[in-house]
């Protein structure tokens, strides 16, 4: 199998990696938040993984 | 010093945003926020999942002054650093999903609930930046092109953590509405 990946990417920068990851997040998070009744816990706690993601990969921007 | 550290950036962070939570809170801006979290979400999830770069995520262009840290001792300018980006409202941030947050603590709907869930998201988010720090300062500095590729992972990533949000925000639009 011939790889159109170029140096220093991974298999998770192929476009249909993506879609596919895209996908599932959104299923994800449909089911989580249709599981939960709409509760605003499951937003909650999004939120703080999220301040932490975004404050964790602040220092990674050029 | 690394809770040195961590303090100057999550103390003013928590503080800032609980400000923010309980003024949210109080606001009648439950519904709106959460329609604009399901749009806000699936919106740029969609741009930072597929690598687009434009339109950036909404943020501030400030930075820290150089001659409010010139001359300044190395406790100084951790407490400055710590005050002005621990919360991350000040300096850009690249990632949509900061914004998302904001969103996010006006959905809460009761005061003390945008209270509690907006200190904890200042913690979070004055912890990650002062850990990203002190992770720098310990490690070899990276070359540019690897920077700037895990910047780009960094920012597909926010991208599928935005579309979950969107997703959960989509469904409690439903139950909301429905």
């Amino acid at each position: 199998m011939i790889s159109r990946l170029a140096i220093g990417t991974r298999a998770i920068d192929a476009p249909s990696a993506r879609l596919l990851l895209g996908v599932a997040a959104l299923l994800s998070g449909l089911a989580a938040g249709w599981l939960s009744a709409g509760s605003f816990g499951v937003l909650a706690a999004m939120t703080v993984l999220l301040a932490a993601g975004t404050g964790y990969g602040k220092a990674y921007s050029p | 010093m690394v809770s040195f550290v961590l303090a100057a950036y999550a103390v003013p962070a928590a503080a800032v945003w609980a400000g923010l939570g309980l003024v949210l809170g109080a606001l009648p801006v439950a519904t709106g926020a959460l329609v604009l979290a399901a749009g806000y979400g699936l919106g740029y999830g969609v741009i930072e999942a597929s690598g687009r770069a434009r339109p950036r995520a909404p943020g501030s262009s400030w930075q820290v002054p150089q001659h409010m840290l010139v001359g300044a001792g190395t406790g100084r300018r951790v407490l400055i650093w710590g005050l002005a980006l621990g919360p991350g409202f000040l300096t850009r941030n690249p990632y949509a999903g900061f914004g998302m947050t904001v969103i996010l603590v006006g959905c809460s709907g009761h005061p003390m609930a945008g209270l509690v869930v907006a200190a904890g998201a200042g913690v979070a988010h004055g912890t990650g930046r002062a850990l990203a720090l002190l992770r720098d300062a310990r490690a070899q500095a990276a070359e540019p092109f690897d920077l700037l590729l895990t910047s780009v992972r960094w920012r597909m990533l926010d991208g599928f953590a935005l579309l979950m949000v969107g997703g959960a925000a989509v469904a409690g639009c439903g139950f909301r509405f429905g």
